[in-house]
Order: structure tokens, then C-alpha cells, then sequence
């Protein structure tokens, strides 16, 4: 069988060359193009089977030419690579069709496989994607979710899928504290069709149940002591919004059954009316991992529970992906020197180290505090290891916050141990300067086992070197 | 030799999931019977899977998460879920997601065996 023609657009000749390599080896025919226009005019010439597209290139922005391409013809795959993993286009880039979403450096391994696999696909595309799920304006910049490792392009390409389904689609969103769950709920909201209505985010802990109760349902006037007008609750200022609930697990018994019933009925009544309202807005609902516990001890209904996580989107705690911390560490750095009004200009390798390996009980938040305590106390041009220190010595002092989580003992006691390696090692490094063989001999390990445990938790002794 | 489909089963009920593999052995599938969203998801990105059969109710993850996942990665895979639950998804919901067919538990297997076929037909394997 005669194999397919393949499509790269990369306006980097030594990444075209690498593609026309791997592909003319499987026996591919390539065809290349510099930028956007060129690849729209072979695509007429040449109707190539699958397209590989570099998303930043000169002249037509990429993400437009994908759109292009998308009406000439619907059902051609477009596997999109680019240079800067960001949430944004990532879930623009799903929005729109593309078939997949690389991020550079490129492996041979990867472009075979998706190669395959996007050959082997006429793509069945979904009735919403592309046409429904267009995108409105560019997101703030506050609500960005920031980080670029694999983890997290996986829970972008989710809520580029979750964007194109309907608003009685309900969300749970499952991630340790400091993660950026309202995050993920405000680019649910952001990247669907209904971004232009309200987004209401409610913490469920912050009130008191009866305050709560008519926060969400709104009261008609003289419904209560005190009820002297009528209200309008969330429900209802959410239109076809979304409804935020944070922090679900410590909703009432009472309150889980109106939920539920709100969930089921998608309507409810006013505190004292009589009418029933509908619920056209999406809800989308945070929690810890806790609430398995909760239900487990019945303080959690469980049919409500399986109700709010039609989709579930599960957020990676910081140690899961330090190859984040520096690119956050630097985005929070930017962020206080704005703030602050100071200049200061980067880290210090060891701060840098330190940044990368320290564990994060509290997740993003907790290095947002670190970097913002940071770019308060320097006084020079870089943030050293004491600035750093210091908060993180302190608090571990007072309250040692371990990740025990409510999973099962086997799982936990993984997670503690990975943790306490992961520090061990690190610290073992800082203290002797990067020297392998010395930290090795100080923690009366052999060295090979060390450096097993070094690769194990991708810790490199040359960023603890002066 | 005949091609052996094989078919990848998403059950946290150990009862139905072993039924689901007698129906699929007796259907000539190689299967694999998984207990959760997170394996299964494992699975597909390390076997070479022919149809997916999911329930929507499982413990963390739910089936309908794993649909999104697989038809995201696996534009043409097949998928069936099934769920004893009508009130949690509806079939249009189902389809919406990308699912090719929507079973109610108790499942009528004669309806089951004939979108079982279908399927695997559609993905030129059988």
C-alpha cells in the first residue's frame, strides 16, 4: 500500500531536515514548509495525510493557520509542536481540532507514535469541538495556570476537552491544597462557550450553614428574620455561567441534599418561595482527596458525590512536577517585583537547587509565599538560599506538615518515602557542594546506590556545585 | 491465524468484571480487566486496544473522564459504556462525549454482543 504524504511546517530548516529524516526512513513521503501560507498552498496541492505544525512561526500565527486548515479540510489530522508548553494554547490548540499537542524537544520515539496513530485515525470529530468552542478574548493574566511539565499538559488538554461539553456536565476538581483548583475552574469556564457570563466562586467553609444556604438559594423577602428583601442567590447570578464550590467536602448533610437535589432537578426554589428556578450555569466543585475519607465515615453523601464528578480533573501536587518550580519560581519573581517595586533580577544557583527540590507541603501557594517573603528581604540583585530557607526551617519546626494523605497505607507510605529521599539526597548534595562520592560517604551509603537514588528523583550533583 | 481483537474493560465491580471477561473470551477477544480510570488510562498508552468498554461509576476517576482521555488520544477507538445509574448520564450525553454505544446495567446481551461486533467491524479489525 502506497503510504501516506506528511506535512512539516517548522520555519526551522534543521527541524524540518529531522523530520523529513524519521519519516523518509518509515518510508513517509514529506513534503515541507516554511511558514503558514506556504503549508495552506501545499495542503491544496498535495492533500497530505497528517501535518505536523510548529505553532510560532513568522508571518500567520499558527493557531490561525490550524484554523484555516481545519475548514479546507475537517477530518485531516494537525499534530501541533511548540517551543513554550503554555495552558493557553494548549487548550486552544484542543479547541480547535488539532489532533495533538507536542511540546519541544521533539523525540524520534514520540513522532513515530503519534505518526501512527494519527494515520490510523479518520478523526471522528466531536459535534461541539471547533464550532462551539471558540475562544473569547484572552484570559487574565492572574488566572493563568503556570507550568509546562508533562503532568500539567494533561490537565490541559482535559479542560480543552471538558470546555466543548454541556453546562450539566459537573466538574470535580481533586487536588491537594495550594494546587490552583479555582485555576482550573476559571479556564473551564474561560475556554467555553459561556465565558461571557459570570463565574461565581463560593468557599463552602467560609459561612456558616444558614448564611450559606441562602448565599446559594437566594430568600424571598420576609422569608427569615431579617429577610427584609428578596435576594437573588448564586444559582440564579451564575445564569449559564459556572458556580465554583470550593472546598464541597465540608458542605452540611443538609445542604449536600439540597445539592443533590439541584443537581438531579437542575432547579430549586427560592429560602420561603415557591417557584421553581432553573439552573442553566455549570458547576464545578474542588476538594481534597479527604472526602473519600469523608464518605467512607459517612459524613459525605456518596450519590452526591458521584453526581458532582461527572469528569474529574486531577491536579499534581508541586513535588510531582518540580520541573515546574523554576518557571514558576521565575513567573512569581516577575509578579513581587511588579508588586514590590523591586529589581530583583534572578536566583542564585543554590537558590535555584533548593527551589527545584524542596517538596512543597503547600503546593504553588507555598512557593508564591516563599518568592514573594524572597523578593521582600533582598536587598541585592539575586535571591539566595537564606531567603529561602529560613520560612520553610521555620514553619517545618513548628508544625512538621506531613503529606500523609487519606489514601490507602502502602500508597502514603510511598509518598512519604519518595519525599524524604528526595530531601535527603538533596540536602546531602547542598552540603557537600555537589560532590557525589563525598555525600555518599556521609550518609554511609555505597555510591552507587546514592547516584540510583540521585536519577531516581532526576537530581543532577552539578546544580549544587559552586 | 485469525486476528484476536483485544478489548479493554473498565469495572470496580470484581463480579462484573469477571462476567465481562467470560462474555468477551466467548466473543474470541483477548481482554484486559481493569478496576479504575487510572489503569485503564495506563493500558491504552501501553497496549495496542481494539475496543474500550467502561462503566461511568468508578472510584476516583469516572468512565466518563477515561472517555474524554482515550477519545483525546485515540480519536478512533471504540467505546461502550455501560452504567447501572440512568440518572447520573444519558445516552446523548454518552454519545456526546464520543461513546459509539450507551448500555443500561442490567445489560441485554444479545444488544450487547451485536454493538460489540459492530465496533470492532468499524475498526477494521475483525
Amino acid at each position: 500500500m502506497k503510504k501516506p504524504t506528511v506535512l512539516v511546517v517548522d520555519d526551522d530548516p534543521k527541524i524540518l531536515f529531522a523530520f523529513r529524516e524519521v519519516l523518509r526512513k518509515d518510508g513517509y513521503k514529506t513534503v515541507l514548509a516554511r511558514d503558514g501560507q506556504e503549508a495552506l498552498k501545499k495542503i491544496s496541492a498535495e492533500h497530505p495525510g497528517l501535518v505536523f505544525m510548529d505553532i510560532t512561526m513568522p508571518k500567520v500565527d499558527g493557531l490561525e493557520v490550524l484554523k484555516q486548515m481545519k475548514t479546507q479540510d475537517e477530518r485531516m489530522p494537525v499534530v501541533i509542536i511548540t517551543g513554550y508548553g503554555t495552558m493557553q494554547t494548549a487548550i486552544k490548540a484542543i479547541q480547535l481540532g488539532a489532533f495533538e499537542y507536542l511540546t519541544k524537544p521533539l523525540d524520534v520515539g514520540k513522532i513515530r507514535a503519534v505518526t501512527r496513530e494519527a494515520l490510523a485515525s479518520t478523526r471522528r470529530t466531536s459535534p461541539t469541538a471547533g464550532r462551539h468552542g471558540q475562544y473569547h478574548g484572552d484570559m487574565a493574566d492572574r488566572y493563568e495556570l503556570i507550568g509546562r511539565s508533562a503532568p500539567m499538559q494533561e490537565v490541559y488538554k482535559l479542560i480543552g476537552s471538558i470546555s466543548t461539553t454541556p453546562n450539566h456536565t459537573s466538574i470535580l476538581i481533586l487536588g491537594e491544597s495550594g494546587t490552583g483548583k479555582e485555576l482550573v475552574a476559571r479556564a473551564i469556564h474561560n475556554a467555553g462557550p459561556n465565558a461571557h457570563k459570570p463565574f461565581v466562586p463560593i468557599d463552602c467553609t467560609a459561612l456558616p450553614e444558614p448564611l450559606l444556604e441562602s448565599e446559594l438559594f437566594g430568600h424571598e423577602k420576609g422569608a427569615f428574620t431579617g429577610a427584609g428583601e428578596r435576594k437573588l442567590g448564586k444559582f440564579e447570578i451564575a445564569q449559564e455561567g459556572t458556580i465554583f464550590l470550593d472546598e464541597i467536602g465540608n458542605l452540611s448533610p443538609h445542604l449536600q441534599q439540597k445539592l443533590l437535589r439541584v443537581l438531579q432537578e437542575r432547579e430549586f426554589e427560592r429560602l420561603g418561595g415557591n417557584t421553581a428556578i432553573r439552573v442553566g450555569a455549570r458547576f464545578v466543585c474542588a476538594t481534597n482527596h479527604d472526602i473519600e475519607l469523608e464518605m467512607k465515615n459517612g459524613n459525605f453523601r456518596e450519590d452526591l458525590f458521584f453526581r458532582l464528578k461527572v469528569v474529574t480533573v486531577n491536579l499534581p501536587p508541586l513535588r510531582e512536577r518540580n520541573d515546574d518550580s523554576s518557571h514558576l519560581a521565575n513567573y512569581f519573581l516577575m509578579k513581587y517585583n511588579r508588586q514590590l517595586k523591586k529589581s530583583v533580577t534572578g536566583f542564585s544557583d543554590e537558590a535555584m537547587a533548593f527551589l527545584r527540590t524542596y517538596p512543597y507541603p503547600g503546593n504553588v501557594r507555598e512557593l508564591e509565599n516563599l518568592i514573594e517573603r524572597a523578593v521582600m528581604l533582598t536587598k541585592g540583585d539575586v535571591i539566595l538560599p537564606d531567603a529561602l530557607r529560613e520560612p520553610v526551617l521555620d514553619t517545618s519546626v513548628r508544625s512538621p506538615s506531613l503529606p500523609i494523605l487519606s489514601e490507602d497505607f502502602a500508597k502514603s507510605r510511598i509518598k512519604l518515602l519518595q519525599m524524604f529521599e528526595r530531601q535527603f539526597v538533596s540536602e546531602l548534595l547542598r552540603k557537600y557542594h555537589g560532590n557525589v562520592t563525598a555525600a555518599a560517604k556521609g550518609s554511609r551509603m555505597t555510591r552507587q546506590n546514592f547516584q540510583r537514588l540521585m536519577s531516581k528523583h532526576d537530581i543532577k550533583a552539578k546544580s549544587f556545585r559552586d | 491465524m485469525h486476528y484476536q481483537p483485544t478489548v479493554l474493560i473498565t469495572d470496580d465491580d470484581h463480579n462484573i468484571l469477571a462476567a465481562f471477561e467470560d462474555f468477551f473470551r466467548r466473543e474470541n477477544c483477548s481482554v484486559i480487566g481493569v478496576t479504575s480510570a487510572e489503569e485503564a488510562l495506563h493500558k491504552l498508552e501501553s497496549h495496542h486496544v481494539d475496543l474500550l468498554v467502561t462503566d461511568v461509576r468508578l472510584k476516583l476517576q469516572s468512565g466518563v473522564t477515561l472517555l474524554l482521555h482515550a477519545k483525546a488520544i485515540l480519536p478512533k477507538l471504540p467505546v461502550i459504556v455501560v452504567t447501572g445509574y440512568p440518572d447520573l448520564i444519558t445516552e446523548t450525553d454518552a454519545k456526546m462525549y464520543g461513546a459509539n454505544y450507551f448500555f443500561l446495567k442490567p445489560l441485554e446481551l444479545d444488544k450487547l454482543r451485536e454493538a460489540v461486533r459492530t465496533c470492532l467491524h468499524m475498526n477494521g479489525k475483525s
